[in-house]
This record gives structure tokens, C-alpha cells and sequence, in this order.
């Protein structure tokens, strides 16, 4: 059974919130939004920036350097080397740089 | 081709005269139909920045399938969606974490903190019952109405920019009313006077019964 007098306030509680008063936002609120897109601009617009040939170059040197630093170091990786040779560069080593010299 | 869509025309180019004009014509309507949803100052604030953001970055990719009004809304209400879904998931981990006892509770804020500036005062209790309880209702349900009886949409508006059919729209608002209708019962403010003259009328049944 319902009951008239609950039904009229459910439609006043249902009615709460027409009619609202159009309220207006911070007036500083779209200088917030410049700030926000400015700032989210630049690390995009920056990379935008950096030409695609100086990637290439880029990505070039650094290749080149890690192959002459492998070319380098091979001899001093060499697992085959036989104990005397290894102690030899060993001596050469620490004569060289004057370790556990006192 | 219409004012808004020569400014967004001009958005397109990176043009800061016609986004401020943009803004101008349509910062207060977005700004409202996210409070509709977030009923907080702050938050509809937050929204209405996210708003115009997508606008600025999207505004070659608009083709005009649809009126920019409706554009507009869509974004704001997905927009008020996503942060309301945000804030629901930060609840629910908060809560968990403080039933593991890992947490501060600080992050449990109460649901709604009520605080809609356009409310008109002697409504504000009854406004706020009734934004708690739309909160409860499904997410389509509650767009719905919050379309078309709080911000004051069009049936045909409110459809368009949830993009159904306007039977389904109707069908929407309809199980939202009667769901808030059912939600609303506990809480009638004479349910104890209720409760009394139920009590009563037994009483004089049962005395009846025994005579």
C-alpha cells in the first residue's frame, strides 16, 4: 500500500536537485588550462624538435664506439690465453700502474 | 560553417584567441554538467581542465558527426565517469589496506562530501540524500539522470550524447527513478510515525480478534 504523503516527499527529494543555479567556475581556471597544456607541450615539442638525421648520427657513434671498445678489449678476454701469458700481463700490471709497490 | 565550429577551426591551428573564446562560450556549461556528477567544486574544476586539454589536443580530429555542444558533453561525461570510477577504486584499496591494517585510513574519505554551490539552501538536505543514493545507482542509470533532471538536457540531447536510441534513453531514466523511489524508502522522515500507526491498527485488530 503506499502511502500519499511518503510518495510526495520522495518526489520533492527526487526533484532536489533541478532547477540548480548555474554556477561559475574559478576565473583563473582557464589559465590553469594554458599552464597545463604549455607544460605538457614542451617535452613533446622538444623531441619534435631533434632532427632525424641527428638520431641516426647519434645512434651511429654510439654503435661504433661499443665496437671499438670490443675490438679493444679482446685480446684481454681471451679465454683461451694460457696461464704463463696471463701471468705475465699480470706483472706487466701491476709494474705498469706501480701497484703493491710500497 | 558555425561559430564553434570555426573556432575549433582555428584550435586546430594552434590559434590562443580562439580557444580563449572556446572557453569563454562553453567553460561555464562544461564546469556545471561535471558538478552535476562530481558535486564537488574541486573536482568539476579538475574535469573541466581535462575537458578543455582533450579539446585543445583534439580539435582537428572533431569531424562533425555531431553538434560541438554534444561533443562537448560526451567528453565531460566520460571525463566525470573516469574520476568517479578513479576515486571508487582509491576507496576500495584504502579500505582494504586498512583491513590489513597497512593503511592510514586517510584516504577513506567519505563518499560525498557534499558541497554543490548552485543548491539552494533549503533543499541542500534533501540534495544531498539524493546525491548519495545516485551515486549507488549503475553507471548508465545515473548518467541518464543526471542528464536529463539535473542539468536540465533534453531528452533527445541527453540521448545523443550517451549515444542510444531515445527509447532506451527513457527506459534508462525510468528504472533510475524507480530504483532511487525504492532506495528513498528507508528514508522517509515519518517512517517512525509510520512504523506507530502500523502498531497500532494491529493492536486494535488483535483486540478485536480476542473480543
Amino acid at each position: 500500500m503506499t502511502n500519499p504523503e511518503r510518495e510526495a516527499w520522495k518526489d520533492e527529494v527526487l526533484e532536489s536537485l533541478q532547477g540548480l543555479e548555474p554556477f561559475r567556475p574559478d576565473p583563473f581556471l582557464f589559465t590553469r588550462i594554458q599552464s597545463r597544456i604549455s607544460s605538457s607541450d614542451r617535452p613533446a615539442a622538444l623531441v619534435a624538435r631533434i632532427p632525424l638525421g641527428a638520431s641516426l648520427v647519434g645512434l651511429f657513434l654510439l654503435a661504433a664506439l661499443n665496437v671499438a671498445v670490443i675490438v679493444q678489449a679482446g685480446p684481454g678476454i681471451d679465454a683461451n690465453a694460457s696461464p704463463d701469458t696471463e701471468d705475465a700481463y699480470e706483472q706487466t700490471l701491476t709494474s705498469d700502474f706501480g701497484l703493491y709497490s710500497q | 560553417m558555425t561559430d564553434d565550429r570555426r573556432l575549433l577551426h582555428g584550435i586546430a591551428q594552434q590559434d590562443q584567441g580562439a580557444f580563449r573564446e572556446f572557453y569563454d562560450r562553453h567553460g561555464d556549461r562544461v564546469f556545471n554538467v561535471a558538478l552535476g556528477f562530481l558535486r564537488q567544486q574541486s573536482d568539476a574544476e579538475e574535469v573541466t581542465q581535462d575537458v578543455f586539454v582533450e579539446v585543445y589536443r583534439s580539435a582537428q580530429r572533431f569531424r562533425g558527426d555531431s553538434s560541438v555542444g554534444t561533443w562537448l558533453h560526451r567528453i565531460t561525461v566520460r571525463k566525470s565517469l573516469d574520476r568517479i570510477r578513479h576515486a571508487k577504486r582509491k576507496r576500495r584499496f584504502a579500505t582494504l589496506t586498512q583491513s590489513l591494517g597497512l593503511g592510514t585510513g586517510s584516504e577513506a574519505a567519505p563518499q560525498t562530501d557534499f558541497e554543490d554551490p548552485g543548491v539552494l539552501l533549503g533543499r541542500r538536505e534533501d540534495a544531498a540524500l539524493l546525491s548519495r543514493l545516485i551515486d549507488e545507482l549503475p553507471e548508465r542509470q545515473r548518467t541518464a539522470f543526471v542528464l536529463c533532471f539535473v542539468q536540465g538536457l533534453s531528452r533527445q540531447e541527453a540521448a545523443d550524447t550517451m549515444e542510444v536510441k531515445l527509447k532506451a534513453l527513457e527506459s534508462l531514466l525510468q528504472r533510475a527513478k524507480s530504483g532511487l523511489r525504492a532506495k528513498l524508502d528507508p528514508h522517509f522522515p515519518g517512517r517512525g510515525l509510520d512504523v506507530r500507526s502500523e502498531q497500532r491498527k494491529s493492536r486494535q485488530t488483535a483486540s478485536k480478534d480476542t473480543e
